[in-house]
Parts: C-alpha cells; structure tokens; sequence
C-alpha cells in the first residue's frame, strides 16, 4: 500500500506536457528561423533598405519600441504569475494572468493599428519584397501572439475555476513557457525589422 | 579475385533473375548521364551560395542566412537538451555547486582544514 502510494506521488522530473511544449518550441523556432533566413537573404542583398520603390514609408519604429517593453513587461507578469502558483496563492495567480492577458491584448491592438496605417501608407502584401517579408514575419509573430493569448484565456478560466495548486499546475507552467518564447522572440524581430 | 564490378554484375544478375532488371539498367543509364551532365557543365551545377563572390551582396545575404540557419539546430538542441538535462540532474547539480560554494567560503575565511 505504502509503495503504490509512493509510486502515485513520484513524478517524474520533466513533465510530458512540458517535453512536448518543449519539443513544440523547437519546432517553432525552427520556423522562426527559416523566416528570419529570408529577411536576412532580402536584407543584406539590398545595398538600399528600404528598397527605392518604398522609400518614403517609414515604419513606426517608437511606438513599436513602447509596445516592445509592454511585451516585456507582459513576460514579468507571466513570470510571476508562475511564481504565485508555486507558493500556492490562487487569487495572485488570477491577477496575474489577467494583467498578463491584457498585456498581450493591448499589444495585439497596437499591432493592428500600426498595420491599418502601413497599408494606408501604402505597404502591403503585394507591394514587394519589403511589404512581403515583413507582413510574414511580423504577422507570423503576431499569429502566435494570438495563440498565446487564447491559451492564456483558457488558463485563466481553469484558474478560476479553481483548478490549479501549489501540487497541480502543469497547464500554468506550459503557458508560462510558451509565453515566453513569444516574448522573447520579439525583441530580436524588432531590431532585424525595425531598426537595421 | 574480387573486383567491384564482377559484384555489380552479380548484383544486375540476381536483380535480373528477379525480373527487376530493367529498373536497375535505367538507374545506371540515368546515373551516367547525370553524371556526364555534371562533368560537362559544372558551372550550373553549383549549389552553394556562400562559396560565390562575396562581393555580390545577394551571395553575402544568402552567406548570412545560411550561416544563421546553421547554427539554429545546435541552438534548438542545446537549449532543449540543456533543459532536459537541468530537469533530470538539477538537485545534484545544486548540491554539487553548495558543496563548492561551502569549500570556496572557507578557504576565503582561512579556516581549509586540509
């Protein structure tokens, strides 16, 4: 009896949620990779940047710089978001995810803002290389930002619904993880895209 | 004697005895010509980027996107692997590193006893 006990509360070290959001993760920055391969051929293949036929559109590069730190800042709360659900304190964790979420949301809309007016502007899918690359790797991005926030929704309601402890929390640790990634894989887009 | 072509031809016969003989002779047709195509023309043949001019600054673009994407999969396995790693050996890797930071504190303070 004391051994079966045992073997129930034994758990491994890595979680299978984890490894798989782990191995999800590679994935993803393997596709991250090969996008930023291509920015990286069209970049540094063109002596001018942006090409002549774009040469008045300017991209917005301080407000995207602000929305950067509200990214980065949306990561901190996700961090401690996780640090409340480790020391058992549920009410912290729901405050957290939601400061979080609204965090994502706000950054999502500045987003879309910024594009309705690039498209004004004249930028679009069809413009040219420069429209293409950077509507599929800013979009690419923004996609997964979307993702994260719809996943951070759902963990929201699970946290409401009192789903999580200091015992039990994998869905909490997975969201942090993939949170994260978005997170920190934007400032590196923001200084390929915006700033070189 | 064993030369590589009597194998070859024992290969083209058993393949042969196998009715598949005509798959084989036309893979050998095919390799030759690609194979003579290649010798005949090298220049359009060649594939890497990074190898051509480098002045050019589309074979420098094609240069760093092939050097990025290199080093992405050391990138994703190490940190991958690096965690897993940190998962499986993290308490032993702690204790490791008090013991350590024990033996540093005391030989600061004077008091190594051996």
């Amino acid at each position: 009896m004391a051994q079966n006990n045992a073997e129930i509360h034994e758990r491994p070290p890595l979680s299978n949620a984890r490894l798989a959001v782990l191995v999800l993760l590679g994935a993803e920055t393997m596709l991250f990779s090969g996008l930023i391969g291509a920015f990286l051929v069209f970049r540094v293949g063109n002596v001018t940047w942006p090409p002549p036929s774009h040469i008045g559109i300017e991209l917005p590069r301080v407000i995207t710089g602000i929305n950067t730190a509200l990214l980065l800042l949306s990561g901190y709360t996700m961090f401690q978001a996780h640090r409340a659900i480790r020391k058992d304190q549920v009410q912290q964790l729901r405050r957290w995810l939601l400061i979080t979420g609204v965090l994502g949301l706000l950054f999502l809309g500045v987003q879309g803002s910024e594009w309705v007016q690039l498209i004004r502007n004249g930028l679009t899918l069809q413009s040219g290389v420069y429209g293409g690359i950077f509507y599929v790797l800013i979009g690419c991005h923004a996609l997964h930002v979307l993702t994260a926030v719809i996943w951070l929704l759902v963990v929201y309601g699970m946290a409401v619904a009192g789903r999580f402890s200091a015992q039990r929390y994998v869905g909490v640790d997975t969201c942090t993880i993939y949170w994260i990634f978005v997170v920190a894989l934007w400032p590196i887009l923001y200084v390929l895209v915006y700033l070189l | 004697m064993n030369r590589p072509f009597w194998g070859f031809r024992a290969q083209l016969a058993s393949l042969y005895s196998k009715g598949q003989a005509k798959t084989c002779y036309t893979t050998v047709v095919w390799t030759a010509i690609l194979v003579l195509f290649m010798l005949i023309v090298p220049t359009y043949l060649e594939a890497c980027p990074g190898c051509k001019n480098l002045d050019d600054p589309i074979n420098k673009g094609f240069n760093w996107s092939i050097l990025f994407m290199m080093a992405m999969p050391f990138t994703v396995f190490g940190l991958v692997g690096g965690t897993i790693f940190l998962h499986f050996n993290g308490n032993r890797l702690s204790a490791i590193s008090n013991q350590w930071r024990l033996k540093v504190r005391n030989l600061l303070a004077g008091r190594d006893k051996r």
